[in-house]
């Protein structure tokens, strides 16, 4: 086989810890080569070195088997190579087109004057947008836009550039199963144009679906490559993870207990209405619904990040009128937020910092922080979590699911009665979703309550005790376990009615 | 298999720790104790070193909150203001018959409430910047003082309150000791309380600091509030010291102040710096300049001094990044 891209024996260090060990890597034109591995297997690394991000310690990169530097993230794209990287780093306050076009603006002849032919990029940008499937503005600023919406302006921005490699960090992460249908169409394409693309994913289901070739990494070294149809899912598994895998969905039956949380006809400025539920001690409620659909908005107005909102809430029985973020935390009402925004995360902080951040009342006394305390803190979430670092490794140096770990720990740490898990496995490896999914399992056994909001529906329907389905802003039925299928749940997300 | 992947804990690492901003303040500070040393014979004495701190220590308190504003990644441009006019509402207190101890407390509480009503419309206006914001204060209590005085002196202080800006305690200056407790007490709650940690928090990303549910409004009040106060103790020692206050005082004490701490490693972006790097920055500057008056440079060659002084501290972070890339080219080819 003839490969447009070959990496030889690529290995990066960083402080004497060898993240990519020797990797060797093909990829062959107009295919989807699939990379996935455990969280922190090198991954993101290796594909960072490939966009110019990173630069390798030794070894080659070899484009249509000639070698090429690639020093700047600049360099890489003139090559025509360009990421979708798997945090979302958009500029949130200028507009879709702008975003798009970034440092690359079309312009006006003559050339020389500088001007940038806005008319050009907004025409160009409608239609991506349209080709897509979205219906946006492309004037509409980026930071009004749902993590989906967000995430394809990405997609077009590396999709934009006629780049001939385009790769993909997990960009299914945070898309619907809808929206998923859109991108695989837009890959079908892109393939026949004979673009390729390298496809990070922990969705395995995915993966059988478009690639071509799987490569298989696991600590930094090449396990597996070859062809799609030489391998089954449950092979796969076992060579990322190296053990093979119990149940995935290991769903707890809990004895419930009294109402915990209350919503009466809530409303907030046309972009919720009119919606009630109401979730009891020790159970799991989904909220899932396509992106734009308003479970975001919903989990921010009930923790206190907007408002004000029409409609009562109780929590615990007490009614709130209305509700900033602190008193949702002394209520035990908190926001357990998805990675890739800055929302979760201090990013140049270490782990110890960003898991007592929620409740440092609990490591300090009389205000002052006692940092053993806090380490060892830090230390036992690390365990439980498993999460693959020391607790004064600075946030950023994770690898993204290792950071998402870190956001469920400083959650846990907070105590939380009520949580809001907004996508508790996206990026997350195979092996340990199942610990995730067990760790919910441990907080609603000890008396917590969960809302999960989440797009992946087999995770919806495995694991809740009730559904709610929402769509514009509505609620569109709320179901028990067991009632619905996953093609039921898509038809009430996408506008149906019962 | 995933022991092995887990990240070396750091050690102690000796070229790191004096690689820090700090060292080289320090270095810088010794550097120019040897220059004036040579410059004047007269400078190593003990007691004219100790005796021309008193001379520059009034602003220093003012550092000491703003490394926390700027922390924050804001900026409090109004504290000269706020200075001048709680110092001439005490002075007018006073001259209108309020006992000296109640006209200290009114300027302390003057401070404070400047600084709490620029916290509040800060917080409360959220498209306004902390320049935009403070910039109006400035001039309004500038012009409020102006108001109160018109461009007059107001003094006539009883005799003890000179002891502020004159005194001594066993041999040491009285306003040194008191900067030395405010310097201490700054110090333990910006690096040891879970107030100092929400203020780096901040700093680095609000954005995640309200999600954690800090309560970030609040603690913004509460550092401009603090910076009022600390304002207001600046206008007693300098009253003191002069004797008598105007309306006018103080002027251009905004810029030296965020020139210390920003020469201190405190960066204007946010969330990083030592509060040890804005006092040793304050005592290089105060010696520079009590070490060229004694050659009688003019002010305005220090002015120069501190500019490149602060163009280097801004560089230095880039200028680390590129030692180590010429290291690694070195070491490839
Ligand atoms: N800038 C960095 N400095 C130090 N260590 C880093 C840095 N970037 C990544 N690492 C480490 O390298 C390892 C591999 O990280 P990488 O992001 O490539 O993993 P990944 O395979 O993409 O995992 P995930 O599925 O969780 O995204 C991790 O242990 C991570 O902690
Ligand atoms: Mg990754």
């Amino acid at each position: 086989m003839n490969n447009f891209l070959e990496m030889r024996k690529i290995t990066k260090q960083f402080n004497d810890n060898v993240v990519l060990d020797q990797v060797d890597f093909c990829a062959g034109k107009g295919q989807v080569h699939a990379l996935i591995g455990e969280n922190g297997a090198g991954k993101s690394t290796l594909m960072k070195i490939l966009a110019g991000l990173h630069m390798p310690d030794s070894g080659d990169i070899l484009i249509e088997g000639s070698k090429v530097a690639i020093n700047s993230p600049k360099q890489a794209q003139e090559l025509g190579i360009a990421m979708i990287y798997q945090e979302i780093r958009l500029f949130p306050d200028l507009n879709i087109t702008e975003n798009v076009y970034i440092r690359r603006e079309p312009m006006k002849n003559p050339r020389w004057c500088k001007l940038i032919d806005w008319e050009k990029a907004y025409e160009d940008t409608q239609k991506y947008l349209d080709y897509f499937g979205l219906k946006l503005n492309p004037r509409r600023p980026v930071n009004t836009l749902g993590m989906g919406q967000q995430k394809f302006v990405e997609i077009i921005k590396a999709v934009s550039q006629n780049a001939n490699i385009i790769i993909m960090d997990e960009p299914t992460a945070a898309l619907t199963d809808h929206e998923i249908d859109i991108l695989f169409k837009v890959i079908g394409d892109l393939k026949k144009l004979g673009v390729t693309i390298i496809y990070i994913s922990h969705r395995l289901e995915e993966i059988k679906r478009i690639a071509d070739q799987v490569t298989v990494i696991r600590d930094g070294k090449v396990i597996q490559s070859c062809s799609i149809d030489e391998v089954d899912i449950n092979g796969i598994i076992k060579a990322m993870a190296g053990k093979e895998l119990e149940d995935r969905y290991p769903k707890l039956k809990v004895k419930l207990g009294k109402e915990q949380l209350r919503v009466e006809g809530l409303s907030y400025g046309g972009k919720l209405k009119d919606i009630s539920f109401s979730i009891k001690k020790g159970e799991i409620l989904g909220i899932t619904g396509l992106s734009g659909s308003g479970r975001r908005t919903l989990t921010k107005v009930l923790c206190g990040f907007e408002g004000p909102y029409e409609g009562s809430l109780y929590i615990n029985g007490k009614l709130f009128k209305s509700i900033t973020p602190h008193m949702a935390k002394l209520n035990g009402l908190c926001f357990v937020t998805g990675i890739g925004t800055s929302e979760g995360l201090i990013t140049n902080a270490p782990i110890q910092e960003n898991v007592t951040i929620t409740n440092m009342e609990r490591v300090s006394k009389l205000g002052f922080i006692e940092r053993t305390t806090e380490a060892e803190a830090a230390k036992d979430l690390i365990e439980r979590l498993e999460i693959m670092a020391s607790e004064n490794e600075i946030v950023n140096n994770l690898s993204g699911g290792n950071q998402k770990k870190v956001i469920f720990a400083k959650w846990l740490f907070a105590n939380a009665k009520i949580l809001f898990i907004e996508e508790p496995t996206a990026g997350i490896d195979i092996g340990s979703k199942v610990d995730i999914y067990n760790i919910i399992n441990e907080l609603v056994t000890s008396g917590a309550s969960v809302v999960m909001i989440s797009s992946d529906l087999s995770e919806i329907v495995g694991m809740c005790d009730r559904v709610m389905v929402m769509y514009n802003g509505e609620a569109r039925g709320i179901f028990n376990k067991g009632e619905v299928s996953q093609e039921d749940i898509l038809y009430y997300a996408s506008g149906g009615r019962g | 298999m995933k022991e092995k992947n887990i990240i070396a804990k750091k050690e102690f690492n000796l070229k790191s720790f004096f690689f820090q901003w700090e060292w080289m303040l320090v270095l810088l500070f010794v550097v120019i104790n040897i220059i004036n040393t040579f410059l004047s014979p007269y400078y190593l004495d003990p007691k004219k070193l100790l005796d021309a701190t008193m001379t520059f220590l009034d602003k220093a308190f003012i550092v000491l909150p703003m490394v926390f504003v700027i922390i924050l990644a804001d900026i409090d441009i109004s504290v000269a203001s706020t200075v001048a006019l709680s110092a001439v509402v005490m002075a007018v207190s006073y001259n209108l018959g309020v006992p000296m101890a109640l006209a200290i407390i009114i300027c302390l509480l003057v401070g404070t409430l400047c600084g709490f009503l620029n916290g509040l419309l800060i917080v409360k206006f959220k498209e306004l910047s902390a320049v935009i914001v403070t910039l109006s204060t400035m001039i309004i209590y500038r012009g409020i003082a102006y108001i109160i005085l018109e461009d007059q002196a107001s003094g006539k202080f009883p005799a003890w309150y000179k002891f502020l800006g004159w005194g001594y305690v066993g041999g040491i200056p009285f306003i040194l000791i008191v900067f030395a407790v405010f310097a201490v007490v700054f110090g333990l709650l910006l690096h040891k309380t879970t107030f100092g940690r929400r203020v780096y928090a901040m700093g680095n990303n609000i954005t995640a600091s309200r999600f954690s549910g800090i309560q970030v409004d609040k603690i913004k009040v509460i550092v401009f509030t603090l910076t009022g106060f600390m304002s207001a103790v600046t206008a007693l020692f300098l009253t003191s010291r002069m004797g008598s206050t105007r309306p006018n005082v103080a002027s251009g004490y905004e810029l030296d102040v965020i020139a210390m701490v920003v020469l201190g490693g405190i960066s204007s972006t946010g969330g990083k710096g030592k509060l040890t790097g804005a006092i040793i920055s304050i005592f290089l500057i105060g010696f520079l300049r009590y070490g060229l008056g004694l050659k009688n440079v003019p002010a305005q060659a220090l002015l120069i001094i501190i500019g490149l002084l602060l163009i280097f501290a801004v560089m230095i972070p880039n200028l680390k990044f590129n030692f180590k890339k010429w290291g690694k080219v070195q070491k490839t080819s």
